[in-house]
């Protein structure tokens, strides 16, 4: 069959299984109607998709760009979702390993050389181990809340930005989409957009 | 064949599919289309760079004296460099290069001589040029414009020759979608000729489109010649296209086709964008015709670009100026006055400039409209660029120009296609912030446009503030003091500030020493850039 590009513009895009009902309805709410939708063969859980959209469509310039930023969101918000705390693992292991060095250097030092000097320098290691443990695990808490706020507050930009898309696409785009965009404006929490910090929005 | 068809299946998926937390990917499909012919092209270039350097060997250890006589040719070379006219920063470098290198800098030196690499080709654009300059209308003094934009015409037509044509109709478009469904528009209307000249013409929807639209014209008696850069348009339009296009009746050409020879005129390249519907209307602006340029193909985010279209006499000039490089590439000498319109002499309304410059001109007549614009602005100054690397007049214009209270803004890509060359760029602007130049970066966008406006006038085209468009690329542009195309760039750079951020003196990547030192190291490599 021949592809009318003519008429159309088309879109062909990956998608995680996860994601996928929540970014169709975001690709609806930009004008974009599905054309195609089959699995990824070789990995279980991406699915491929086909769009298109009338080639002059009002608007197209901002909504082009709003499209940029919405998919830029949520992969941002993605990459946040998936990905393990790494500064805290780095902070765990770090002061994990000294206190480790600590404790095997005191422990040498008490048993494998027979000298009370080196004895007493081996205990007063073996202290400087327990101190380090209680340091590790206070440092490591508070990275990890530390990262865990600025995750959160990241999250909700990227929410707080994929909110303000669909709303400006709702408002610019006068096709069914649009309808899309208000519903996945109701369906996401409103205090999501409430709570989320003001910059998000004073960047654009 | 399944095989075949399962291993096409999984190059898709691989490189169409989220990778690292991402949840959506959109296909780009990746254009490798002759890399086997970049691949023996490079190869053979390396071969004959290893062979010169062998035979360099040989010299010398059969003469000892060669080293004297080798650093002596090469103090000469570094007198001649200081004696030229090239930029300064040209001939900072070429004398450090020759100082490093004096072994063999001298040979590099002789060998990047336009003498010696494009002097055949200027005898023929002068021959060119000698035979077809009576097509320009007689310059006549504008009295009814401002007296920066009376200095600017007078100066296109010394620097140039390029008449500015009063009246012509004008529109500004502030993106590459809305720009070529305009074009397509016009193109479905040609009904004699059709000229068009891209730095990039790149397999796709874009090329597709205007293909079908082509195709049906040369059936209609419409004559397509199509002009691409050779190495622009190298590995991105396919072989299969250009035999699909030459079959369908087009006339296609490359300029300065990339041969496997080491040669520094691969330096110089056709990076203009021409587009001229039957004489009568003419198109030209940032984008190449690719898909990346109407957001058909995601590159770097949000390609933002413009395009200007002029009518009437204007449009004339833009003919005339693809006839020239046409009769280069083609070699083939025919009658102009078939094409050329005659223009009627108005004295009255805006004026319309078509410009152009390269190795056929002898000045630079682009870096010099550029440089009457922001010298002659007294209210405000906005420049959407991709590279931002001045030279030092350049910049110092800009700098005296903020210092002077001139609001001026420069807006750059928040998403880099070359990263080197971004650097350099972002590094150029942040610079210029302590003189009260406010620098913008567009979000998540690559900026393409490349627009210097002022209060009283803008220009449009294909230069960007980089010493490679100002001093060795094949560039062309629309100079206008409309007062709708004002408005609307206007209007553009306005809407464009909203969605930026804004690079301050707190921000800037001036404070870290590692960039700073990258942007420095790379400075050196400007002039190549």
């Amino acid at each position: 069959m021949e592809t009318d590009y003519r008429n159309y513009d088309r879109l062909f895009v990956a998608v995680k299984l996860n994601k996928l009902e929540e970014l169709e309805r975001c690709y609806r709410a930009l004008g974009w109607e599905r054309e195609e939708k089959r699995d990824d063969k070789l990995h279980r859980g991406r699915v491929h998709l086909v769009y298109r959209r009338p080639h002059r469509i009002g608007n197209k310039d901002k909504l082009q760009l709003l499209q940029v930023y919405l998919e830029a969101a949520l992969n941002d918000e993605g990459r946040l979702d998936g990905k393990s705390m790494p500064l805290t693992a780095v902070a765990g292991i770090l002061t994990g390993l000294l206190t480790l060095g600590f404790a095997v250097a005191g422990l040498c030092l008490m048993y494998l050389l027979n000298n009370p000097v080196i004895y007493t320098a081996g205990i007063v290691f073996l202290a400087c181990a327990v101190a380090m443990f209680l340091l590790s695990i206070t440092v490591t808490l508070k990275v990890f809340f530390k990262e865990r706020e600025k995750r959160k507050v990241r999250l909700l930009r990227a929410r707080a930005e994929i909110v303000s898309v669909l709303k400006e696409a709702a408002r610019l785009c006068t096709v069914e989409g649009g309808a899309g965009g208000i519903e996945i404006i109701n369906e996401m929490t409103e205090e999501a957009a409430a709570t989320c910090p003001k910059e998000a929005d004073g960047e654009r | 064949m399944r095989d075949k068809k399962i291993s096409a299946r999984r190059r898709e998926t691989k490189a169409h599919s989220p990778k690292g937390g991402k949840v959506v990917t959109i296909r780009t499909e990746g254009r490798n289309l002759g890399a086997w012919r970049t691949f023996a092209i490079g190869f053979f270039i390396i071969l004959q760079t290893a062979l010169l350097l062998l035979f360099y060997l040989g010299v010398i250890s059969y003469f000892r004296i060669y080293q004297l006589i080798a650093f002596v040719l090469s103090f000469i070379c570094c007198i001649h460099v200081l004696s030229t006219s090239k930029p300064g920063h040209t001939k900072t470098v070429w004398v450090l290069f020759l100082l490093l290198f004096n072994s063999f800098g001298y040979i590099a030196y002789v060998m990047s001589s336009e003498k010696l690499f494009f002097g055949w080709a200027k005898r023929r654009y002068n021959k060119i040029f000698k035979r077809t300059q009576g097509l320009t209308p007689e310059y006549a003094p504008l009295t009814h414009v401002c007296p920066q934009v009376q200095r600017d015409a007078e100066y296109l037509w010394n620097a140039g020759g390029f008449a500015s044509y009063c009246g012509s109709p004008v529109k500004y478009f502030p993106s590459g979608a809305s720009m070529f469904d305009d074009v397509l528009d016009e193109l479905e209307r040609a009904e004699k000729f059709v000229f068009i000249e891209f730095f990039i013409i790149a397999d796709g929807v874009l090329l597709n489109r205007f293909c079908d639209v082509l195709s049906q014209k040369v059936k209609e008696g419409v004559e397509v010649r199509i002009i691409c850069d050779g190495m622009g348009s190298h590995g991105t339009l396919s072989f299969q296209m250009q035999i699909k296009l030459k079959k369908a009746g087009v006339k296609l050409f490359r300029f300065n086709r990339i041969v496997p020879r080491f040669t520094f005129a691969l330096n110089v390249r056709d990076h203009r964008k021409i587009i001229v519907i039957d004489g009568k209307t003419a198109y030209t602006g940032g984008c190449n015709l690719a898909d990346e340029y109407v957001n058909e193909k995601r590159m770097h985010g949000y390609w933002k670009d413009s395009g200007i279209k002029v009518g009437g006499g204007a449009a004339a000039g833009f003919t005339l100026m693809f006839l020239r490089q046409w009769e280069f590439v083609s070699k083939k000498t025919e009658d102009y006055r078939k094409y050329v319109l005659p223009v009627e002499n108005v004295r009255e309304g805006a004026v319309v400039a078509p410009y152009a410059d390269g190795k056929d001109y002898e000045r630079f007549v682009c870096k010099g409209v550029y440089s009457n614009i922001m010298a002659g602005t007294n209210e405000k100054l906005y420049i959407m660029t991709p590279y931002f690397i001045p030279d030092e007049d350049t910049a110092a214009i800009l700098a005296e120009k903020a210092l002077s209270g001139v609001d001026v803004r420069i807006i750059l890509p928040d998403v880099p296609d070359k990263p080197y060359v971004y650097r350099v760029s972002v590094d150029s602007a942040e610079r210029l912030i302590s003189s009260g130049v406010r620098v913008f970066k567009m979000r998540r966008a690559f900026v393409h446009s490349k627009v210097v406006f002022s209060e009283n006038c803008v220009a449009v085209g294909s230069v960007n503030i980089d010493l490679r468009s100002y001093y060795n690329q094949f560039e062309n542009g629309v100079y206008t003091n409309d007062n709708g195309v004002l408005c609307d760039v206007l209007r553009d750079f306005e809407n464009v500030f909203k969605v930026c951020k804004e690079v301050t003196e707190k921000n800037s990547t001036r404070n870290k020493l590692l960039p700073r030192m990258v942007a420095g190291v790379l400075r050196v490599f400007a002039p190549l850039m």
